[in-house]
C-alpha cells in the first residue's frame, strides 16, 4: 500500500482475448465510462428543464460552455466554431478525467501517457488533415516563413518541420506528467503522515493544501490542452503572415 | 397615502452607523473584486506557464532521442544527436516563441493604450 506508483496500475476487469490482441476491459476502460458518464449526466440533468433564468445546474452547463467558445472564438476566430462539438467534448472529457482522479480510491486516467498521446494524436492528425482541406498545399508554406534570406530555409525548415512533429508529444506530455507528479507527491506524502506518528500533522497540512492545488492543476491543465488545440487549429485554418 | 401611525414601531435609524457599514460592506465587495481579477490573472499566468515549461523539455528529448536512433541505424554516431539536439531545442524554442507571441502582442497593445493615456494627461 505504501508504494506510490501502486495508484497507476492497470488491472483486468473483464479479460478478453481476440485473435491474439489484448483488448481486456481494465480499470482504466471502467473509469473512461465513468468520466464519460458523469460528464453527459451533468450536461443532461443541467439541460433537462432549460429555462431562461438558469438554475444552479444549467448555469454550471453554461459557464463551461462558454468558457470553450470563448476560448475558440479568441483562439481560432469564430470559423473554428464548427469543430466546437469536438473540442468542447475534448475539454470535458478531460476535466472530469482529473477530477475523478482526486477522488479517494479512484483511477485518473490522464495520468497514463497511453490516453493522453491517443487523444493529442486525434487532435493533431485532425488540425493537420483540417489544414490541408482549408489551405491546400499552401499548408506547408508553414514550415518555410516568409521574409528570411534563402540560405536560413536551410536551418529553419527543418526546426519548422520538427517544431510541428513535437507538438502532440508536448500536448499529451503536459498532461500525463502532470497528472502523474501531481498523484505521485500526494502519496509520498500521505505516507509520511502515518510513519511519523503525531509529527504526521505537518505532512497532512501539506497533502491538504497540496489537495488545493492539485484541483487548481487539474482544471487548468483541461484548459491549457484545450487552448492549445485551438492554438493549433488556429494555424490550419488561417494561413502565416 | 400611509399615515406615520400604519409604520410599525422600529427604532430610529442612524444614518451615520448606516452609512459606516454601508461604507463597510462596499469596500469588501470591492476588495473581493480585486482578489477575484488578481486569481484570475494569476491562473492564466500558471496556464502559460505549463505551456511553455514542458515544450523545451520535449524537444531538447525528441531531438537528441531521434538523433541518437538515427546514429544507431546509419552508424554516424555521435553526429546526428549532436544535431538532433540542437535542432530540438530551437524547435522547442520556436514552439514557445509562437505560443507566447500573442501575449506579447497583448502586452504591447496594453503599453501603447497606457502611453496614449499619459501622453493625453500632458
Amino acid at each position: 500500500m505504501a508504494d506510490p506508483l501502486h495508484q497507476f496500475v492497470i488491472t483486468k476487469t473483464i479479460p478478453i482475448e481476440v485473435a491474439g490482441i489484448d483488448l481486456s476491459f481494465t480499470n482504466a476502460s471502467a473509469w473512461m465510462l465513468i468520466v464519460t458518464g458523469l460528464a453527459s449526466l451533468l450536461i443532461l440533468i443541467g439541460l433537462r428543464r432549460p429555462t431562461l433564468v438558469p438554475g444552479r445546474t444549467q448555469s454550471a452547463v453554461e459557464m463551461l460552455y462558454e468558457v470553450v467558445d470563448d476560448t475558440i472564438v479568441s483562439s481560432a476566430g469564430p470559423e473554428a466554431r464548427k469543430y466546437f462539438p469536438l473540442i468542447f467534448t475534448t475539454f470535458l472529457f478531460i476535466l472530469f478525467a482529473n477530477l475523478a482522479g482526486l477522488l479517494p480510491y479512484s483511477f485518473t486516467v490522464t495520468s497514463h501517457i497511453a490516453v493522453t498521446f491517443a487523444m493529442a494524436l486525434i487532435a493533431f492528425v485532425g488540425i493537420t488533415l483540417v489544414g490541408i482541406a482549408h489551405q491546400g498545399l499552401g499548408f506547408l508554406r508553414m514550415f518555410a516563413p516568409a521574409g528570411v534570406p534563402p540560405l536560413m530555409y536551410l536551418i529553419l525548415t527543418p526546426i519548422e518541420i520538427v517544431s510541428y512533429f513535437i507538438r502532440p508529444i508536448s500536448l499529451s506530455v503536459r498532461l500525463f506528467a502532470n497528472m502523474m507528479a501531481g498523484h505521485v507527491l500526494l502519496k509520498v506524502l500521505a505516507g509520511f503522515i502515518v510513519s511519523l506518528g503525531i509529527f504526521g500533522i505537518v505532512p497532512l497540512a501539506v497533502v491538504v493544501a497540496m489537495t488545493a492545488l492539485e484541483t487548481l492543476v487539474a482544471v487548468l491543465q483541461a484548459y491549457v490542452f484545450t487552448v492549445l488545440v485551438c492554438v493549433y487549429l488556429n494555424d490550419a485554418l488561417h494561413a502565416h503572415h | 397615502m400611509f399615515s406615520e401611525d400604519f409604520l410599525p414601531d422600529i427604532a430610529p435609524i442612524d444614518e451615520v452607523a448606516l452609512d459606516k457599514r454601508l461604507a463597510e460592506v462596499r469596500a469588501a465587495r470591492d476588495a473581493d473584486a480585486i482578489r477575484a481579477e488578481a486569481s484570475r490573472t494569476a491562473g492564466t499566468a500558471m496556464g502559460i506557464g505549463f505551456r511553455i515549461g514542458i515544450e523545451l523539455v520535449v524537444g531538447v528529448v525528441i531531438g537528441a532521442g531521434g538523433g541518437y536512433a538515427l546514429d544507431r541505424w546509419l552508424g554516424t554516431a555521435p553526429w546526428l544527436m549532436i544535431l538532433g539536439l540542437i535542432v530540438g531545442f530551437a524547435a522547442g524554442l520556436r514552439n514557445v516563441f509562437r505560443l507566447t507571441a500573442e501575449y506579447g502582442a497583448k502586452w504591447d497593445a496594453a503599453d501603447a493604450a497606457d502611453a496614449a493615456d499619459r501622453a493625453e494627461k500632458k
